[in-house]
């Protein structure tokens, strides 16, 4: 082929082979060192910049994410199917009846009176946000909070949920703050460990709740006493040790008696016990969550 | 000719920001829009990237895999660089492995999809080993990485078949399929 103007051969552009190496290689190490960076906490401000800018563009999408994720879990389970598909019927006449500014109010309205409610049963001070958006894989169990630090949220706060009739229970924990966003450790991950009791008729049996969703099921209560038998329908709730203790730690302000879920096996192993424990709310299904900012003593 | 190099290098960059930018729209749709099936959603952002690979070949992959790594980690809150490690893995993976396919083998897609999921749940996986907490790897593999890796496997070949058409329009190829 020639260049018809200068009658010269054209060089046509080829990828050298160790310019491509050479790129990749590059690309490894600097996701290596954002890593290590990001390890040592050195990108934390840049960081939570950014997110402050992704976070109402993510609410949005979580918004219309809902209606997909419904058809999505309806799917694989049929009787939650039928419950959504009666929830979007009663929904869809709702619709029918009023507009979509008065639908978001009352929104707001339903999700303030059951912060009032929670607030009146228990001694909490909450602060309402919307999840606005879930780890993109199967590997952790994290959420992102539209609320951060300049709310008032701060890392080591229970982030309580509500499903249906179930009381207000823990779903997670909050693990990092930004601006306007906070990250959410759910109670799910295998990395989440909460102090949790079981009230018995004369006593009080302790033991320790462990996410259990990389390895199969959901919560695992472990560390009970064989002294103090569990029973299949216990209510598990949170048992505060850190927030007792009162520590400088960052993850010290878990209240007692948050519930948790309710005792659905047990298993003797042993000196202890371990049970496996069906939460009362699934974190996976919350689209708002209540950060339990302060608790009345 | 002195304002060439300088506009190229301009043009560049703008090419880059507009691919980064692509990305973490993908990347948020992902985390804020898809829907979960068996616990998990679709990785759109991994099956881009892989039939990238496929496609276009290893280093522009690579691109994608950084760019698209990062968006995922701001948008999941997890440390910055882990998932782009991931998506590089299986871009390294699966690139030379199946190198000698052709392109217009239908087959191409889905086992790129698979080699390429496992791949990237065995650096997450690892990653996640290394900066979170120990996992038992055959439950890990169990729960998280073959029903992610099933998922991947259905969008895979339609997605790669429209990747691939728009990238033979951009070239100005006759596509073939090899049945």
């Amino acid at each position: 082929m020639r260049d018809s103007l200068r009658n010269r051969p054209i060089k046509l552009p080829r990828a050298s082979p160790y310019r491509s190496l050479t790129l990749v290689v590059a690309l490894v190490l600097l996701a290596l060192l954002l890593v290590v960076l990001d390890q040592a906490g050195m990108l934390g401000s840049t960081r939570a910049q950014i997110q402050t800018l992704l976070t109402p563009i993510m609410r949005a999408l979580r918004q219309v994410g809902d209606g997909v994720n419904g058809v999505g879990q309806g799917l694989t389970e049929v009787t939650q199917l039928r419950d959504r598909v009666a929830a979007l019927e009663a929904e869809n006449s709702q619709l029918k009846a009023s507009d979509l500014q008065i639908q978001a109010l009352q929104l707001q309205l339903a999700r303030l009176e059951a912060q009032l409610r929670i607030e009146k049963e228990k001694p909490w001070k909450l602060l309402g946000a919307d999840i606005s958006g879930r780890t993109p894989d199967g590997g952790r169990r994290l959420v992102m909070l539209a609320a951060g630090s300049q709310q008032g949220v701060k890392p080591g706060m229970p982030v309580i949920g509500r499903e249906g009739s179930s009381p207000p229970s823990l779903i997670g924990v909050v693990e990092t703050v930004g601006p306007r966003s906070a990250s959410v450790l759910l109670i799910t991950d295998f990395s989440s460990a909460v102090s949790a009791q079981v009230y018995q008729k004369d006593k009080i049996a302790t033991g320790v709740v462990q996410g259990q969703w990389q390895v199969g099921s959901r919560l695992k209560l472990e560390g009970v006493e064989r002294a103090d038998p569990l029973v299949s329908g216990d209510v598990v709730v949170t048992a505060g040790l850190t927030a007792r203790m009162d520590t400088a730690l960052p993850r010290a302000a878990i209240p007692k008696d948050i519930p948790i879920g309710i005792v659905e096996s047990i298993k003797v192993d042993g000196h202890s016990q371990f049970a496996d424990i069906r939460p009362y709310v699934d974190p996976d299904r919350v689209s708002y969550a209540w950060v339990l900012l302060s608790q009345d003593e | 000719m002195g304002s060439t190099q300088p506009r190229r290098i301009e043009e560049r960059i703008a090419r880059e920001l507009g691919l980064a930018l692509a990305l973490l729209a993908i990347a948020l749709a992902q985390a804020a829009l898809m829907p979960r099936l068996l616990g998990s959603t679709p990785n759109l952002m991994l099956l881009l990237t892989i039939c990238q690979a496929l496609i276009v070949g290893p280093a522009n992959a690579a691109r994608w895999a950084f760019y698209g790594g990062l968006a995922l980690d701001l948008g999941a809150d997890t440390a910055l660089g882990v998932h782009a490690l991931a998506l590089l893995a299986a871009v390294l993976v699966t690139a030379p492995i199946l190198a000698r396919f052709s392109r217009g083998n239908w087959l191409l897609p889905l086992l790129g999809a698979m080699l390429g999921s496992l791949a990237y749940h065995t650096m997450l996986g690892l990653l996640t080993l290394l900066l979170v907490a120990p996992i038992s790897p055959r439950v890990y593999l169990q729960v998280v990485a073959l029903p992610s890796t099933i998922l991947v496997l259905v969008p895979a070949l339609p997605l790669f078949l429209s990747m691939r058409w728009l990238e033979g329009r951009r070239r100005g190829e006759v596509p073939v399929d090899v049945y």
